[in-house]
């Protein structure tokens, strides 16, 4: 039996939860939220996705380089969105 | 599975080393022995430290932090042979040669500085908080200082009171001795961005990078305070520039694996 439908700030912190932790990816994510779209993190929807990544952006463009950074985000966009 | 061997790799060198030094015994057999694995480790670092410059696009970051680490694993490569016989530099060319192979050793120590210190502000650059907040920070950058200080200082005292008694040749010692200074008390932000990270495979370099400077500080603390334990001819401190310089291999490769796993998951 399937659990409901897991929530746009799981999907997202899901899928960067490899490179940092579930723990930071969790609160960059709500972070994120808060700061660009004032937003709990359990409010984000898809429509959210796109704003969340640029949000998210420079801070792993820091830590995994511009190239990889930009790999990583399209990709949870298209999975995500 | 292959972070955890490269943090591995550095604790079996550093048992080996320990286990072949204490085999050999009398300081006069051990010299080949310390030149030959010194450049070894050496060599081994800047492999690391190249494999992570090559993770990273021109205009990255830490694209620049890495190139500052080889150049100081580089500078003071070339300065360790310059010191080997046949070449002996300084015994060749007396004073000039002794000149080149200090400044040799100063650039190295700005070198690690400065990459040490691009390092230590990715946090800001990120723009992300550091665990423990402002207070934490603080508190956790003033126990290492204090430790760098204590390691540190009564070298860096040593070489200003020669300087202050006309002796111009201490300058760069006491230069190099205020920087090694410097780059310890950035232990600080580069041990709390590891803990920013964990639980990530980002957080592997952080950790590996954090260990290196460690075994620096511990060098350090082998230099002043080893003469007190009665080791005989056993060489601590080459033991912990042998750590400091194979974690660094092992954090320069972990970047680059870490890099890649972004962007070519494996599952």
């Amino acid at each position: 039996m399937e659990g409901p439908p897991s929530s746009t700030y799981e999907r997202l912190s899901e899928r960067l939860a490899p490179y940092l932790g579930r723990f930071n990816a969790q609160v960059w994510v709500k972070v994120v939220a808060e700061r660009e779209l004032g937003l709990p993190a359990d409010s984000l929807s898809g429509g959210d996705v796109q704003a969340v990544i640029e949000g998210l952006r420079p801070a792993l463009n820091t830590f995994m380089g511009r190239e990889a950074a930009k790999e990583l985000l399209d990709r949870i966009g298209r999975e995500v969105t | 599975m292959r972070f955890r061997s490269l943090a591995l790799f550095p604790l079996v060198y550093a048992a080996l080393f320990a286990v072949v030094a204490w085999a050999i015994g009398g300081a006069e057999a051990l010299g080949p022995f310390i030149d030959g694995q010194l450049l070894f480790v050496r060599v081994l670092a800047i492999g690391g430290c190249l494999a992570a410059v090559s993770a990273f696009s021109s205009g990255d970051h830490l694209r620049r932090a890495w190139l500052w680490l080889v150049v100081a694993t580089a500078a003071v490569l070339v300065r360790d042979v310059l010191r080997l016989p046949p070449w002996t530099l300084s015994g060749l060319f007396g004073e000039h040669g002794t000149a080149v192979v200090v400044g040799l050793g100063v650039l190295s120590n700005l070198a690690l500085l400065g990459g040490v210190w691009l390092l230590a502000r990715a946090w800001k650059v990120a723009a992300i908080s550091l665990p423990g907040g402002q207070g934490g920070v603080t508190i956790v950058t003033v126990v290492i200082a204090l430790a760098a200080l204590v390691v540190g200082g009564p070298g860096a005292i040593h070489q200003l009171r020669e300087l202050m008694a006309g002796n111009w040749s201490a300058l760069v010692f006491f230069l190099s001795a205020v920087v090694d200074i410097l780059s310890l008390c950035l232990l600080a932000p580069l041990l709390l961005t590891t803990i920013a990270l964990r639980g990530g495979l980002l957080a592997w370099p952080w950790a590996l990078v954090t260990a290196s400077m460690a075994s620096w500080l511990f060098y350090d603390a082998a230099a002043a305070f080893g003469p007190l334990l009665d080791l005989g001819a056993f060489p601590l401190t080459e033991l912990f520039r042998g750590l400091a310089e194979t974690f660094l291999f092992a954090a320069g490769t972990a970047q680059r694996l870490a890099v890649g796993e972004v962007r070519e998951p494996s599952s």
